[in-house]
């Protein structure tokens, strides 16, 4: 299956390389667009230079500009804040919850993320 | 009615009497007095009243003796007083005196000896130290907090043992000085919020002393002694000190004092003592107790940081598993460079465990100090090839240019995996918080061993912070930005430092950071730089048959 223009797209946030490359494939080959870049800074700059995706895959734990910096940057920024998050992170559940119930993300996938939590999120957003 | 003899009556009573004329001469003396002041045989009699008292009292007695004669106003008649009397001996005992007259021409003075009851009373002070001692026991386990235990400890040595003051000082090892950390009783103007600070290898006092001899200093009569204060002692009229080293093992933890001004009978001493000693072990069971609640609180942390690192490569482990399941479920024939991709992917996240969890074995190791190290001829450019080699995708990934500058091969003895850890620590480390700039790498022979430093353009380390770095659990950077167990710098140095060498960090923040490791030839055998990459004969400490570029000569 190979994506075209009108599949939903899906902005993938992710420092480590292995994890990034694995979920990019997995959405891939599941039919989305994505774009993937590698830390928050990126992230922003991704998002005010693009048509927004229709999902944010966005890890919490990065270098440079970390995933709670990201969400508040969205909250916001009126034209961000209404793109659906999901926090991808293997920080403790208690934690993304949080994330969740007071940081204003929509979902949170706790790694080691399965394929059908991933897709079942991606089918949700997009 | 017989008469009676009153002088047979007075020679049978145990209190001693004894009268003197206006002129201030004995007139009469009972047996009792004679006994208790040793003027046997009617000797007392014609001698004058003043024999009988300290010298420093007479000017008291001549004086208030006229005034009576003077004016009849009388300060001790009819009324109990305790004094000491002086014996024919010189030495002098405690008495309680009445005093009448008859007709402003007879004094009368009654003497009751009260050596039994002063005795009494120091038993007394003893048993209630012993019991002030035992109720500090009490008081001092029911928390084990610090300042729990000092605070009951200087309260109790003022309150309940008469110390007019009562002091703790804790050992700093970092900086080898004695910190005041309680006080109670009086006003010094040096107050223990203050923290007062005494380095121990030159303070000459007593309490430098103390803290360098660990042995107590107890002294009665405290002037002239070059080891107090004098001009201090004087102002506050002490007499006697108590200083005590708190030892734990035989390690010094602190000091304990306390200044008296009173002198202080054997028994008192012994108390003294025994309270010390309790004092140093609620002491020592406080800082476990710190200790244990700081290893707590890192381990906790740790346990969840490593939940965290080892779940991360647990996606991309998982995603290609159930990726390959659902391909193979899906059709017949799955593409071959598909499987290739997916399983080398998974490969990957589990070698990135693997690391994972010999890294925590490592600490473990490390911490017990069971790490055996077993060195073989290695070539550091080799290895340092091989380890740059690994990180080159990751380099490239983060735009990240890693320059080399090495000689063509530098040969030693070492263990290849615990170096190889060691610079691909540092490596990562550079390349994490490097920013993506470039990295120079540089190894060279130094001092008969080998020196690699790695200079990095990235986010710097603050001054303060350069020295925690090398501590265990510890990231000075944001934790929400930089993943890791804090254990890398850690474990790096640990190595190096078993190697017999040394890590040093320079940086400034936002201006990057430049780790060197000087290696030694030492412990196990010489090293020379070689100038060319040929094998050289293994020498005599190389395995049989084991190296392909053998030690420099092994002339270890």
């Amino acid at each position: 299956m190979t994506a075209t223009n009108d599949d939903p797209s899906v902005l993938l946030v992710e420092d480590e390389p292995d994890v990034r490359q694995s979920l990019r494939e997995v959405i891939t080959e599941e039919g989305y667009r994505v774009s993937d870049v590698a830390d928050g800074r990126q992230a922003l700059e991704y998002l005010r230079t693009h048509e927004p995706p229709a999902v944010v895959l966005l890890d919490l734990m990065m270098p440079v500009m970390d995933g709670y910096e990201v969400l508040r940057a969205m909250k916001q920024d009126g034209a961000l804040a209404r793109i659906p998050v999901v926090v991808i992170s293997a920080a403790a559940q208690a934690t993304l919850e949080d994330v969740v119930t007071t940081g204003g993300a929509s979902l949170c996938l706790r790694k080691p993320i399965s394929l059908d939590a991933l897709f079942g999120a991606l089918k949700r957003f997009c | 009615m017989p008469e009676v003899d009153w002088s047979g009556i007075l020679d049978v009573l145990g209190d001693g009497v004894v009268a003197a004329d206006r002129t201030g001469t004995v007139v009469y003396a009972n047996t009792a007095v004679e006994r208790l002041l040793g003027w046997p045989g009617g000797g007392l009699k014609g001698q004058p009243l003043v024999v009988l008292m300290p010298e420093r009292l007479q000017p008291l007695h001549e004086a208030g003796f006229q005034r009576y004669l003077a004016t009849g106003v009388a300060r001790l008649i009819g009324r109990a007083v305790r004094v000491p009397a002086l014996r024919r001996d010189g030495t002098e005992i405690d008495i309680e005196l009445t005093l009448s007259s008859q007709r402003d021409e007879l004094f009368v003075a009654c003497l009751r000896d009260l050596r039994d009851r002063v005795e009494l009373e120091r038993q007394l002070a003893v048993t209630r130290y012993m019991a002030a001692a035992t109720g500090a026991a009490a008081r001092l386990s029911e928390r084990l907090e610090l300042d729990h235990v000092l605070d009951v400890a200087t309260s109790t040595l003022a309150r309940d043992l008469d110390a007019a003051l009562a002091r703790v000082w804790l050992v700093d090892p970092a900086t080898n000085t004695l910190e005041l950390r309680a006080s109670a009783g009086l006003s010094t103007g040096v107050e223990a919020s203050a923290r007062q600070r005494l380095d121990i290898a030159t303070y000459p006092l007593a309490l430098g002393v103390v803290a360098r001899t660990l042995r107590p200093v107890v002294r009665n009569g405290l002037a002239g002694d070059p080891e107090f204060d004098q001009a201090w002692l004087e102002r506050e009229g002490l007499r006697a000190a108590a200083v005590y080293p708190l030892l734990s093992g035989g390690a010094l933890r602190g000091v304990l004092a306390g200044f008296f001004r009173h002198e202080l009978p054997q028994e008192v001493i012994e108390v003294l003592g025994t309270f010390a000693v309790l004092v140093a072990s609620s002491v020592e069971n406080a800082r476990l107790y710190v200790q244990a609640q700081a290893a707590i609180l890192a381990r906790d942390e740790f346990l969840s940081m490593a939940s965290h690192e080892l779940r991360t490569p647990l996606t991309p482990l998982l995603l290609n598993v159930q990726s390959l399941a659902r391909l193979a479920a899906s059709a017949d024939v799955v593409p071959a460079e598909k499987v290739r991709a997916k399983t080398a992917s998974a490969a990957r996240a589990v070698s990135h465990l693997e690391r994972l969890v010999a890294r925590m074995l490592d600490v473990s190791h490390l911490q017990e100090q069971r790490l055996v190290l077993t060195p073989e001829p290695l070539d550091l450019v080799e290895l340092l090839g091989q380890v740059v080699e690994r990180y080159d995708p990751e380099a490239k990934s983060l735009g990240c240019r890693l320059q080399v500058t090495a000689p063509p091969a530098l040969v030693g003895r070492w263990d290849r995996l615990r170096l190889d850890q060691v610079i691909s620590n540092l490596l990562s480390n550079a390349l994490k918080y490097g920013r993506g700039k470039p990295i120079e790498v540089t190894l060279r022979p130094a001092e008969g061993g080998a020196a690699l430093t790695l200079r990095d353009q990235g986010i710097g380390i603050a001054p303060d912070d350069q020295a925690k770095i090398f501590t265990r659990f510890m990231r000075v950077a944001g934790e929400t930005k930089y993943g890791g167990f804090g254990l890398g710098l850690w474990i790096t140095k640990e190595l190096v430092q078993a190697m017999g060498g040394v890590v040093t960090v320079e940086s400034a923040p936002g201006l990057g950071s430049t780790f060197t490791v000087l290696l030694p030839a030492g412990a196990y055998a010489p090293l020379e730089p070689v100038e060319s990459g040929e094998p050289m004969e293994s020498g005599e400490s190389g395995e049989p048959g084991e190296p392909e570029h053998g030690s420099a000569g092994g002339a270890a």
